[in-house]
C-alpha cells in the first residue's frame, strides 16, 4: 500500500519542495543564464555586422550606379579610347578634307605621355583654310582620341596649300 | 519454485506486496525534477542553436562585407579610370578647338591685301612668310594685332621686283616656364 | 543480473519485518528492523481486539506509521483460523481422500510431497481485514512447525510434532522429510472443546495408572493428541508405523505433568523445546522476503 500521497508530512513536503526549487534555480543560474547572455551578445554582434554589411551593400549599389551612369554618359569617349588606331582609317578621314594625305609615325619627343605621335602631311586645293577648321573640329568626333599639335607648317604653292602638323594619338599601351 | 538455479521457498499462503524503492510521492517529485531538467535542457539547446546560427551568420556577413568592400574598391578604380579618361579627352578636345580657334583668329587677322605663303606655328612662336603691297599695310593691319597677341614681334621686309614686299614676321610668346624663372 | 543488483540494494536498505500473532483477544505485534542482515531495532506493541470485522483503529494507525517510516516493510500474520490443515499429497484426489474440498481451500505444496491448506473464505477475510494496512505473508501453523523441525535431524522412524500456541494446537506426523498426517485444533474458550462422540470413546480407555491430574489447556492438548493418534493408527489412509517420539514446540506453557502423562500412558518419548512463535514468524518472513 503506497500511502505516500494521502498523508504528506509537511516537513518532508517542504524539504522536497526546497530541493526541487534549488535544482531549478541551479539549472537556471548556471545553464540558462549564461546561455542567454551568450545569445544576447551574439545577437547584438549580428545586428551590428548586419547593419555594416547593408550599408556597404548600399554603398556598392550607389557606386555601381555611378559607374553605369559614367559608362553610358561617356560611351563614345570610352569607345574612342578602346578603338585601335589604324593609319589607314585616319588617312581616309583626313582624305575627306584634304588631298594627298600621308601619315608617318614619329618618335616620341622626350616627355612622357601616353601618346603615339604621327606626322601628318596634307595638301589642300582650296585657298581658304576652312577645311582645316573642319578637320580640327572633326577630330573631336573621330573614332580615336586624337590631338592635333604644334608644330604646324603651312605652305602655299600656286593653288595648293601644303601643310603638316603633328597628330598625337592617345594609346593606352604607350607608356609601357 | 526455482529461479536462477536456486530453490526459492514458499512459506506463506499469499504472495507479498510489491515493494518500491521510491514512494509514489518521491516518484512524482522525481518526475517533476526530471521534467524541469528536460524542459530547461531543451530550451537551452534551442537557445544555443539560435546562438550558433547568429555566430555563423556573423561569419558569413563579415566575409560578404569584405568581398563587397573589395568590389567597391574595384568599382572605384574603374570610376576613377573613366573620370580620368573623360578629363583627358576633354582636354584634348579643348586643345583641338583652341588650336582651331588660334588658326582661325590668325587667318581672320590677315586682310585681303596680304597673302601668306608659309606659316610655321609652334607652341610658343609663329613665323609667317607672306607678301604685302606696302609696309604700312602690314604694319597697320597685321602688325598691331600680332603685337597685341604676342610678346615679341619682329618683321623683316624684302622688296620684290613687283614693288611689293615679302615679309617674315617672327612672333614669340614667352613660355610660362620662362615666366616663372623671371 | 538485474535481480542480483536489486537484491543487493534491498539488503542494504533498512527493512522492517512485522509479525502479528493473536492471543486471546489481543493482537500482539513484534517488529524487527534489519539492515545488511543485522538487527538494528526491535519494538513491540499490543492492541485489544475490538471488532470482529475490523482491526482496532489505533492498531491500523500504528502499522501505517511504521510503514511510512520504513520504505520496505513486510507484514506477516500467524493464521489460527479453523478449517486449515496439512495432508500428504498434492492432487485433487489426495484432497478428496482426506475429505477436503479442494475448491474451498487455498493450498500449496511445499516443494515436497505434502500440502498445506486453509479455508479460502478465511484467507480472503484476512486480506479484507488488512486491506487498508496491507499484508505480505500469511503463515500456516504447519509451515511454522515445518520451519522449526527443519533444524532437527531426520530419522527414518516417524516423529510426531506438536506446536503449542496460546489459542491452538497443531499436530503433524512426519516420516523423514514428509508430512503424512496433520491436524489442527483451536483451544479458545468460546469454542467447542471436543466432539461429544469422542468423549464417550475415551471413557473406555483403561484407567491411568498414575494419579496425575491435568488442568486447563493441558487437558485439551492431551485429548487432541490422543484423538490424532487414534485417527492415525485406525485410518487406512496412513501407514501407521508405531510412533515413539514426540517433539513439542511449546509457544505457551505446558506443565511437566502433561509430559509425564504422555510418557507414562502413551509410552512415547517427549522432547520439549521452548519456542517464541513471534520470533519464528519474524524469522520466516525474513527468510521468505530476502530470497
Amino acid at each position: 500500500m503506497d500511502k505516500s500521497m494521502e498523508k504528506i508530512d509537511s516537513v518532508k513536503f517542504l524539504i522536497y519542495l526546497l530541493v526541487f526549487i534549488l535544482i531549478t534555480l541551479f539549472m537556471v543560474l548556471f545553464l540558462i543564464v549564461p546561455t542567454i547572455k551568450d545569445y544576447r551578445s551574439s545577437m547584438g554582434v549580428y545586428k551590428t555586422v548586419l547593419v555594416q554589411k547593408l550599408s556597404v551593400e548600399s554603398l556598392l549599389k550607389e557606386k555601381k550606379k555611378e559607374l553605369l551612369d559614367l559608362r553610358t554618359e561617356n560611351k563614345r569617349v570610352i569607345a574612342s579610347f578602346m578603338h585601335t588606331f589604324t593609319t589607314k582609317n585616319f588617312i581616309a578621314y583626313a582624305g575627306t578634307f584634304f588631298n594627298a594625305v600621308s601619315l608617318v609615325e614619329v618618335e616620341k619627343k622626350g616627355y612622357k605621355d601616353e601618346f603615339r605621335e604621327y606626322q601628318l602631311r596634307v595638301s589642300s586645293q582650296l585657298k581658304s583654310p576652312t577645311k582645316f577648321y573642319d578637320f580640327l573640329e572633326g577630330l573631336n568626333r573621330y573614332e580615336n582620341i586624337v590631338q592635333a599639335d604644334f608644330p604646324i607648317h603651312m605652305e602655299s604653292n600656286s593653288s595648293i596649300i601644303k601643310s603638316s602638323f603633328t597628330i598625337k594619338v592617345y594609346d593606352l599601351n604607350a607608356t609601357r | 519454485m526455482k529461479r536462477d538455479g536456486k530453490v526459492s521457498m514458499r512459506l506463506s499462503f499469499i504472495a507479498p506486496r510489491k515493494k518500491h524503492f521510491f514512494s509514489m510521492f518521491t516518484k512524482i517529485w522525481l518526475i517533476f525534477i526530471a521534467l524541469v531538467i528536460v524542459l530547461l535542457s531543451i530550451f537551452n539547446v534551442f537557445v544555443l542553436f539560435k546562438t550558433l546560427e547568429y555566430k555563423s551568420s556573423v561569419v558569413n556577413l563579415e566575409s560578404q562585407r569584405k568581398s563587397l568592400a573589395s568590389t567597391i574598391e574595384e568599382t572605384d578604380k574603374k570610376i576613377r579610370f573613366i573620370v580620368r579618361q573623360k578629363a583627358i579627352a576633354e582636354e584634348i578636345y579643348a586643345n583641338n578647338i583652341i588650336l582651331k580657334d588660334s588658326m582661325k583668329n590668325l587667318f581672320d587677322l590677315v586682310p585681303d591685301q596680304i597673302t601668306l605663303n608659309k606659316v610655321l606655328m609652334k607652341k610658343y612662336s609663329l613665323i609667317i612668310y607672306g607678301v604685302t603691297p606696302t609696309k604700312d599695310t602690314f604694319n597697320s593691319l597685321l602688325a598691331a594685332p600680332l603685337k597685341s597677341i604676342f610678346h615679341t614681334s619682329k618683321t623683316v621686309f624684302y622688296l620684290t621686283q613687283d614693288g611689293w614686299y615679302n615679309f617674315v614676321s617672327t612672333n614669340k610668346i614667352i613660355s610660362p616656364d620662362k615666366l616663372e624663372e623671371q | 543480473m538485474v535481480f542480483n543488483i536489486a537484491r543487493v540494494i534491498k539488503k542494504n536498505i533498512p527493512t522492517v519485518f512485522i509479525a502479528i500473532v493473536q492471543e486471546d483477544d489481543i493482537w500482539i505485534i513484534n517488529s524487527k528492523v534489519i539492515k545488511n542482515g543485522i538487527v538494528k531495532k526491535k519494538f513491540s506493541k499490543s492492541f485489544d481486539v475490538q471488532e470482529e470485522d475490523a482491526l482496532p483503529q489505533d492498531m491500523s494507525e500504528y502499522l501505517e506509521r511504521i510503514q511510512t517510516d520504513y520504505n520496505f516493510a513486510y507484514v506477516s500474520l500467524f493464521l489460527d483460523s479453523t478449517g486449515q490443515g496439512a495432508i500428504y499429497g498434492n492432487t485433487t484426489s489426495d484432497f478428496e481422500k482426506n475429505s477436503v474440498d479442494i475448491k474451498n481451500v487455498t493450498h500449496f505444496d511445499t516443494d515436497a510431497k505434502w500440502s498445506v491448506y486453509a479455508s479460502f473464505i478465511d484467507i480472503n477475510w484476512i486480506k479484507k481485514l488488512f486491506s487498508q494496512v496491507g499484508i505480505d505473508f500469511i503463515y500456516s501453523p504447519f509451515m511454522v512447525q515445518n520451519f522449526l523441525l527443519e533444524k532437527e535431524k531426520r530419522k527414518k522412524e516417524p516423529i510426531l510434532y506438536i506446536l503449542n500456541h496460546h489459542d491452538c494446537v497443531t499436530i503433524s506426523i512426519f516420516e523423514e522429510a514428509d508430512l503424512v498426517f496433520g491436524a489442527f485444533f483451536r483451544t479458545k474458550s468460546d469454542e467447542k472443546l471436543v466432539n461429544s462422540d469422542e468423549i464417550d470413546y475415551w471413557d473406555n480407555e483403561p484407567e491411568a495408572q498414575d494419579t496425575i491430574e491435568l488442568f486447563g489447556r493441558d487437558v485439551l492438548i492431551y485429548k487432541y493428541l490422543i484423538s490424532s493418534l487414534r485417527e492415525y493408527y485406525s485410518n487406512d489412509l496412513y501407514r501407521s508405523e508405531f510412533i515413539e517420539k514426540i517433539v513439542l514446540f511449546d509457544g505457551d506453557e505446558v506443565s511437566p505433568d502433561l509430559i509425564k502423562m504422555v510418557k507414562n500412558n502413551l509410552f512415547m518419548d517427549v522432547e520439549l523445546q521452548k519456542v517464541n512463535i513471534h520470533e519464528v514468524i519474524c524469522e520466516m518472513s525474513i527468510n521468505e522476503a530476502m530470497q
